[in-house]
C-alpha cells in the first residue's frame, strides 16, 4: 500500500504546500491580468495534475469548481496527443469538446521537469472578456453551432523551448475584438505557470521527488478512500430526480433532465441515460463538461473532502449519447454554464432524497450572463456583467441572500467600477423581497438589478434560465421565485420571447434593462415556519410586498 | 531620580494589560502586567498605571493600544447605526460582492452590521463623471432621519453611489443631519474613504460609524479616570498603520484602530530589532488563538489597505499587513476523514484552555503537545492556574485523538502535532517572504506572543530564514510598540487617470494637499515629536486592470519619469512581468509622520539580576528528532548580555518559553535580545 510507505505528518505537509503553491497562483494571475472577468470575478482557475493521466492534483482555492474536471479532461488529451515535450513548452487550448466549458475559457498549460523526468503539469484558465465571432462577448443564445460562438483553439504549442510563438499568438490575436488584453492576459498565465513550475521544483529539491510522487498518489487514494466511505453512509438504492431547462435558447419547449443516481455500497452511478432530448442552440454540453459538473455536484455534497481526481474515482457517470449533455462538435455550447448548473441541481435533488435533512433547498442557480456592447467615443466596449441570487434553505437556517451560483464562488462586479468603464449607469442593485421559496427554513432571497446605456447606442445580449422552471424547495419547501428579464426600449417594456434568453437586442440612450434573479427553494414545510421568523421577515421587508 | 516625563505604552489583551514605561532622560524601564478588567478595561489600565508610579504627575504621554472596536465588530456590539444610501442601493450591503462563506457547499449565512430596517433610502444621484444628475431630496432626508432615529440608530452613515468623485450631495445630507440631530454620531462615506467600489467604501463607513459611540464613551471612561486618577497626560491611540494618533483623530475615524494591539506589536518588533541592527524582519507573534505575520522592508512595515475582518465584513483603511493564521497554543488537533492531522483553526482559547491547564478542556492542543514534550515546563505553568499542568492528561488525550488514528503513541502523536502545526506556520512565512521574491536569509524572525519563541525556531530552519531575535519581554512587545510608535496621519484620495504630464500635475497637486493638511492635524495631536515625514505613495495599474499596486515613493518623486520607473520596477518585483500598456493612478496616498524621540534602552540591563548567579537552572529530557534528549534549562532573567547558549535547550522566564533546538546556538546582545542562529 502506498499509503503506509508515507507517513501521515509528511503527506499532511505535502499536500499543504501544494495548496500553497496553486493558491499563488491563482493571486498572481487575479493581480496581473488584465480581463476584469479574471481580476475581478476570478472566473479562473490554477492547478497540478497528474503526468500519467491528467488527473487533479490540487486546485488553487480561488478557482472555479467547475474547471477542475474540465482541466484535467484537457490534460489527458496533451499526454495522449503531444509526443516530445521540454521543459520550455507551453500549451494553449479553448476547444470545449476536448478541455470543457466554452470557447471563451483559454487553457495553458506547461510540464514540470523534476531531474529531467516529466514529474507533472501546472495549468491555468481563465475566462477571456471576446474570443471572436458574431457575438461580443460570446454569450449568443440564437448560436447554433460553434461557428456562431467564437474561435475555436485546437491544442497548439504556444511556447516552444521558452519562446513565445509569436504567430500562433497573432492568429489568436487578429481574431478577437480586445487584442491588446488578450496578449496581455496570456503573459499572465505564462508567468503564472513559471511560478508553479518552480514551487513544484522546490517541494521536490526539499522533500525528495520521490516522496512528493508517493505523496501525490496517497493523497488521491485517500480522497477516493473518503469519498467511498461517505457513500457508503447512504442507503442503498436508486434516487430520481427530474428538472428542466427553460428552452435551448433558439427554439421554445423544455429541455428535460432526468437521473437516476444510484448508490450501492461504497460507489455511486450517476445516470443520465434517461436524458435524451437534443437542443438546436447553445444550452448543450460536452462529455467533459458533463463530468466536471457532476464533481461540482458530488464535491458541494462532500464539501470537506480535498480537490482531487480522487474524489470521482468510486464514481460513474452514464450519458446517452447525442443528448444535450453530451454533445459533439460542431454543437454548440456557449450556455454551458446554464446547462451545467441543472446538472448539478438535478443530481443534488436526487441526493437529498437519499440523505433527507441533509442537503438544502435548489439555489437560484443561473449565472445570467448579461453583454452590452457597443462603440463609446470611438473605441469598442464589451461589458459582461453576471448577476447572483438565492440559496436554498438547509437545516442549518435560511438560505443566503444573494450569493454566488454552485459553479463559482466568485465576486459580481461593483456599480461603481461598472460605471467608470462602461456607458451603463444602474438604477437599481437590490435585494428582491418575496422571492425566496418559504418553508420552515427559506430560501435566500434573489436581487434586481436595473441598467441603463448612457452613451448613443449598443447591442445586448442575455444567457439565463430559471425563467419557467423555478429552483425547487426540499421536504416540502416551496420552490424560490423565477427569474425575469425585460427590456424598457424607447419607453416600451419588451419580454424576450424565449423569456431567460436575449438576442441582440439593440438599445438606444435611455434604455434600460431589468433583471431579476430567482430566490432559493425553501427546506422543509412552511407551516413549521417559527412565527418569529417570520415576523422578522416582515420588519427587515424580505416578505413578498 | 527625574520622574516627570514618564512615557507609558499600554497593551490591553484579553487576558493581560501590558504597561511598559520609558524614561527618556535616565534610560529607565519599568514593566507591569497586570489582569485585564472587564468589562470596564479602563480599571486595568489605571492599576497597571499605579504600578509604575506612585506620582501620576509623573506621566508625559500615555500611548494605548486598544482591541475595543475589533471586539465590538467580532461580536456585533457596536453602536446601531442607521445607513441612509442612494434610491435603489440600500441593500449593498447585505448583497456584499455575492461571495459565499465556503465554495463548496452551498451553506451559509450573513448578518450585516446594518439591518435591512435600518437601511433608508432617498432620492439623488451623482454619475460617474462627477455631475450630480438627481439633486438631494432634503424633505425625504428629514423623513428618513426621524424614523431611523425611531428606531434607535445612534449613529448615522450616509453612503451615496459615486460620492468618491463628487462628494457634494453626500456632504449635503450629512450637514443636514447634524443639523436635524446635533448628537448622533454622523459618518459619510466621502470623508471617511473616498474611494470607488460602493460595497468596501459602504461597509467601511458603516463600520466607522458603529464603532464611533463605543470607542468615544472608552475614551471617555479612560479620560475621566485618568484625570480621577490625577494623571493629566496626553493620551494617544495607536492604528491600524502602526502609528498612533490624538484621541480627536481617533474618534472622528475609530475603524482605523481595528488592528491597533497587532500593529502595536509590529511596531514594537520593528524597534526592538531596528536597535539590534536588523532592518529587514519578519514578526512571528503567536498567542492562544492564533499567528500574526507581518514583514518589514528596510524598516518600514509592509502595508496593505483591504482586510475582512468576518464574513462579509470589509474594511479599507492603510494598515500594517498582518497575515493571521489559526495556528495559536490553544489550536485544537484532529483527525479529518481522510486520515489528515489538522492543527486548528478551532481553538480551546483560554477557557476552557488546552487539557493540560486542568480547566474543563478535553481536546489536544498545540500547548498540550508542548508540555507532552517536554518542552514547556509543567510545573512553572505560565497562563493556566494551576499549580502544575497536567501531563498524564495532555497526553492521554493526545493518544487518543491523535496517536490511536495515526498508530503512534502520546509522545510520538505530540510530535507530529508540532510538526503539522510547524508546517503551517513555515508556510506563512515563507507565503511573506520567499514566495514574494524575498531572499530568505536577508531577515530575521522577531518572535513574541505567548507562544512564538516556542516555534519560531522551527519556522526559521525550514524557511532558511537568517536568525530568530527573542526580546527580552516577548509579552510586551506590543506595549513596547505603543510607547515607541511615531504619530502617523494618512490621506487618500482617488484620481482614476492615465498617467501622463497632465495627471501627474494633478497628482502632485494633491500630495501638496494632504501634506499641508497633515502637518495641521499632527501639530493639533500634540505628540511629542522631533521630525516631521512626509511620504507620498499611490496606488498604481495598468490601464484596465482591476488590482492596484500599492506603491510607496518615499520623498515626494522628483519626476514624472522618475514616478514611471518606480511603478514599473516595483511591479517587476511583485510579480515578475510588467505589461506592455499605459499606466493609471487610481489613488493618491500621503502619510504625515512624526518621528518620535528615541530612547536609551539602557536601563533595562539593570533588570538583569547580576547577582552572578549562573543562568543554568539544571537539566530535563525534552523531546527533539524522535527521542527524548537530556536539555539544559536557563533562567532569562540571569541571561547577561554576551552570555551564549547552545541547542537542544530551554530557556525559561516569566511570560514565555524559548526553545533552542539541536543546532541552533544562542547569544544575549546588548538589549538583552535572545539570537539564535542555526550553527553553520
Amino acid at each position: 500500500m502506498l499509503d503506509e510507505v508515507i507517513d501521515s505528518v509528511t503527506l499532511s505537509v505535502i499536500r499543504a504546500r501544494l495548496e500553497v503553491i496553486t493558491d499563488e497562483m491563482d493571486v498572481t494571475m487575479f493581480r496581473t491580468a488584465l480581463s476584469p472577468v479574471i481580476a475581478d470575478s476570478h472566473d479562473a482557475c490554477h492547478g497540478i495534475y497528474h503526468p500519467v493521466h491528467g488527473g487533479t492534483v490540487a486546485q488553487g482555492s480561488h478557482g472555479h469548481p467547475i474547471f477542475v474536471g474540465a482541466m484535467s479532461h484537457a490534460v489527458a488529451h496533451l499526454i495522449e496527443r503531444v509526443g516530445q515535450v521540454g521543459p520550455g513548452d507551453m500549451f494553449m487550448i479553448n476547444d470545449p469538446y476536448i478541455s470543457g466549458t466554452h470557447v471563451q475559457d483559454v487553457k495553458v498549460f506547461a510540464p514540470v521537469f523534476v531531474d529531467g523526468e516529466l514529474f507533472c503539469w501546472v495549468g491555468g484558465c481563465g475566462h477571456w472578456i471576446d474570443i471572436g465571432g458574431p457575438a461580443p462577448g460570446n454569450w449568443n443564445p440564437g448560436a447554433g453551432s460553434i461557428f456562431q460562438e467564437g474561435l475555436r483553439i485546437p491544442l497548439i504549442r504556444i511556447v516552444a523551448d521558452g519562446v513565445l510563438q509569436q504567430d500562433m499568438l497573432d492568429l489568436v490575436a487578429a481574431n478577437v475584438r480586445l487584442p491588446t488584453w488578450a496578449a496581455a492576459d496570456l503573459q499572465s498565465e505564462i508567468q503564472v505557470l513559471t511560478i508553479g513550475a518552480r514551487g513544484i521544483a522546490q517541494l521536490c529539491s526539499e522533500f525528495g521527488a520521490g516522496v512528493v510522487r508517493t505523496s501525490i498518489e496517497a493523497l488521491i487514494s485517500r480522497t477516493a478512500k473518503m469519498v467511498r466511505q461517505r457513500i457508503e453512509e447512504i442507503p442503498d438504492g436508486t434516487y430520481s430526480f427530474g428538472d428542466h431547462l427553460d428552452n435551448d435558447g433558439l427554439t421554445p419547449g423544455p429541455l428535460a433532465l432526468n437521473v437516476d443516481v444510484v448508490v450501492k455500497g461504497d460507489s455511486l452511478t450517476i445516470d443520465f441515460s434517461r436524458t435524451t432530448d437534443k437542443g438546436k442552440g447553445p444550452y448543450n454540453i460536452s462529455r467533459a463538461t458533463l463530468d466536471a459538473a457532476c464533481f461540482v455536484a458530488v464535491k458541494h455534497i462532500f464539501s470537506d473532502v480535498p480537490v482531487n481526481a480522487g474524489v470521482m474515482q468510486p464514481v460513474r457517470i452514464v450519458a446517452s449519447p447525442g443528448s444535450f449533455l453530451s454533445v459533439e462538435w460542431p454543437a454548440a455550447v456557449g450556455a454551458y454554464t446554464e446547462v451545467s448548473l441543472r446538472v448539478i441541481d438535478t443530481v443534488m435533488g436526487a441526493m437529498a432524497k437519499a440523505i433527507p435533512g441533509q442537503l438544502w433547498g435548489c439555489a437560484f442557480n443561473t449565472v445570467s450572463s448579461l453583454v452590452i456592447s457597443g462603440e463609446d467615443q470611438g473605441k469598442t466596449f464589451v461589458s459582461f456583467l453576471y448577476f447572483g441570487g438565492g440559496l436554498g434553505g438547509s437545516p442549518q437556517g435560511d438560505g443566503m441572500n444573494h450569493s454566488a451560483s454552485a459553479l463559482s464562488n466568485s465576486y459580481i462586479a461593483s456599480v461603481e467600477m461598472v460605471e467608470a468603464r462602461f456607458p451603463l449607469k444602474f438604477r437599481q442593485w437590490a435585494l428582491r423581497p418575496g422571492s425566496g421559496g418559504d418553508g420552515e427554513f427559506r430560501g435566500g432571497l434573489g436581487s434586481t438589478y436595473e441598467v441603463e446605456l448612457t452613451c448613443d447606442s449598443a447591442q445586448s445580449f442575455f444567457v439565463g434560465e430559471r425563467g419557467i422552471f423555478a429552483p425547487y424547495g426540499v421536504l416540502g419547501g416551496h420552490p424560490g421565485a423565477l427569474a425575469t428579464v425585460s427590456y424598457q426600449l424607447q419607453g416600451q417594456s419588451i419580454v424576450p420571447p424565449l423569456v431567460s434568453k436575449a438576442e441582440r437586442i439593440h438599445m438606444r440612450r435611455g434604455d434600460r434593462v431589468t433583471v431579476q434573479t430567482p430566490g432559493g427553494g425553501g427546506y422543509g414545510e412552511p407551516a413549521k415556519r417559527e412565527p418569529a421568523a417570520r415576523d422578522r421577515d416582515a420588519i427587515l421587508g424580505f416578505s413578498a410586498r | 531620580m527625574q520622574d516627570d516625563q514618564l512615557i507609558l505604552g499600554i497593551d490591553i489583551g484579553g487576558t493581560f494589560t501590558d504597561v511598559i514605561s520609558l524614561n527618556p532622560s535616565t534610560g529607565e524601564v519599568r514593566i507591569v502586567k497586570t489582569p485585564t478588567t472587564l468589562p470596564n478595561r479602563a480599571d486595568g489600565l489605571i492599576n497597571g498605571l499605579r504600578g509604575i508610579t506612585d506620582n501620576p504627575g509623573s506621566i508625559a504621554a500615555i500611548i494605548h493600544g486598544t482591541t475595543m472596536a475589533t471586539n465590538a465588530v467580532l461580536e456585533r456590539k457596536t453602536g446601531v447605526v442607521g445607513l441612509i444610501t442612494t434610491k435603489g442601493f440600500r441593500d449593498v450591503l447585505e448583497m456584499r460582492r455575492r461571495q459565499r462563506p465556503q465554495t463548496y457547499g452551498l451553506l451559509g449565512s450573513f448578518e450585516p452590521l446594518v439591518p435591512r430596517h435600518m437601511r433608508l433610502e432617498v432620492d439623488e444621484r451623482t454619475k460617474a463623471c462627477g455631475e450630480v444628475e438627481v439633486p438631494l431630496d432634503e424633505a425625504e432626508l428629514g423623513r428618513v432621519v426621524e424614523q431611523l432615529r425611531a428606531n434607535g440608530a445612534e449613529a448615522v452613515a450616509i453612503c451615496f453611489i459615486n460620492s468618491f468623485v463628487n462628494p457634494f450631495n453626500e456632504e449635503r445630507a450629512a450637514d443636514a443631519v447634524r443639523r436635524m440631530w446635533p448628537d448622533a454620531f454622523v459618518c459619510s462615506s466621502s470623508a471617511v474613504l473616498p474611494e470607488i467600489k460602493e460595497f468596501e467604501r459602504t461597509s467601511t463607513t458603516v463600520l466607522n460609524a458603529g464603532v464611533q459611540p463605543v470607542i468615544d464613551s472608552y475614551l471617555r471612561d479612560v479620560e475621566k479616570k485618568l484625570l480621577a486618577h490625577g494623571c493629566a497626560a496626553q493620551l494617544s491611540i495607536v492604528q491600524s498603520n502602526g502609528g498612533i494618533s490624538s484621541t480627536a483623530a481617533t474618534r472622528e475615524k475609530p475603524a482605523t484602530t481595528i488592528l491597533s494591539g497587532p500593529a502595536a506589536g509590529v511596531t514594537g518588533a520593528n524597534y526592538i530589532a531596528g536597535r539590534a541592527g536588523f532592518k529587514d524582519i519578519v514578526t512571528f507573534d503567536m498567542g492562544g488563538t492564533s499567528l500574526d505575520v507581518a514583514v518589514v522592508l528596510d524598516g518600514e512595515p509592509y502595508l496593505t489597505s483591504e482586510t475582512t475582518i468576518d464574513f462579509g465584513i470589509v474594511l479599507k483603511i492603510p494598515m500594517i499587513q498582518i497575515t493571521t493564521i489559526g495556528a495559536g497554543g490553544g489550536s485544537v488537533a484532529s483527525i479529518d476523514q481522510g486520515g489528515f492531522l489538522q492543527i486548528g483553526p478551532e481553538s480551546a482559547g483560554a477557557d476552557p484552555g488546552p487539557v493540560a491547564y486542568g480547566r474543563g478542556g478535553n481536546r489536544a492542543t498545540v500547548t498540550d503537545a508542548n508540555i507532552v514534550l517536554g518542552r514547556i515546563n509543567a510545573d512553572r505553568p505560565i497562563g493556566g492556574s494551576a499549580r502544575r499542568f497536567d501531563v498524564e492528561g495532555a497526553a492521554l488525550a493526545l493518544l487518543e485523538q491523535v496517536g490511536q488514528p495515526l498508530g503512534l503513541n502520546a509522545q510520538q502523536a505530540a510530535a507530529a502535532v508540532i510538526t503539522v502545526a510547524n508546517t503551517k506556520m513555515a508556510g506563512t512565512v515563507r507565503l511573506a517572504t520567499v514566495e514574494k521574491g524575498h531572499d530568505p536569509r536577508r531577515f530575521t524572525l522577531v518572535a513574541f506572543g505567548g507562544a512564538g519563541p516556542l516555534h519560531a525556531g522551527a519556522a526559521m530552519r525550514e524557511v532558511g530564514i537568517a536568525r530568530t531575535l527573542v526580546p527580552y519581554f516577548p509579552g510586551l512587545t506590543s506595549a513596547l510598540g505603543c510607547a515607541v510608535g511615531n504619530a502617523q496621519y494618512d490621506f487618500i484620495k482617488t484620481l482614476n487617470r492615465r498617467f501622463d504630464v497632465a495627471s501627474s500635475t494633478a497628482l502632485f497637486e494633491i500630495w501638496d494637499e494632504q501634506a499641508t493638511q497633515g502637518l495641521v492635524v499632527l501639530a493639533a495631536g500634540h505628540h511629542f515629536t522631533t521630525e516631521t515625514r512626509v511620504v507620498c505613495s499611490a496606488d498604481m495599474q495598468f490601464e484596465g486592470q482591476t488590482h492596484a499596486l500599492l506603491v510607496n515613493f518615499g520623498e515626494r518623486p522628483a519626476s514624472c519619469g522618475a514616478i514611471r520607473e518606480i511603478f514599473l520596477k516595483r511591479y517587476r518585483q511583485n510579480f515578475g512581468i510588467v505589461h506592455d500598456l499605459p499606466i493609471t493612478i487610481t489613488n493618491v496616498r500621503t502619510s504625515v509622520v512624526g518621528v518620535r524621540r528615541s530612547f536609551d534602552f539602557s536601563g533595562l540591563r539593570e533588570l538583569v539580576k547580576s547577582s552572578g548567579q549562573p543562568p543554568l537552572l539544571g537539566k530535563r529530557p525534552v523531546w527533539f528528532n524522535g527521542g527524548f534528549m537530556d536539555t539544559a534549562i536557563y533562567e532569562r532573567s540571569r541571561m547577561a548580555p554576551g552570555t551564549k547558549i547552545e541547542g537542544p535547550a530551554i530557556v525559561e522566564q516569566a511570560d514565555a518559553t524559548v526553545l533552542v533546538e539541536p543546532g541552533v546556538a544562542g547569544h544575549v546582545d546588548d538589549d538583552l535580545n535572545l539570537i539564535l542562529q542555526v550553527r553553520p
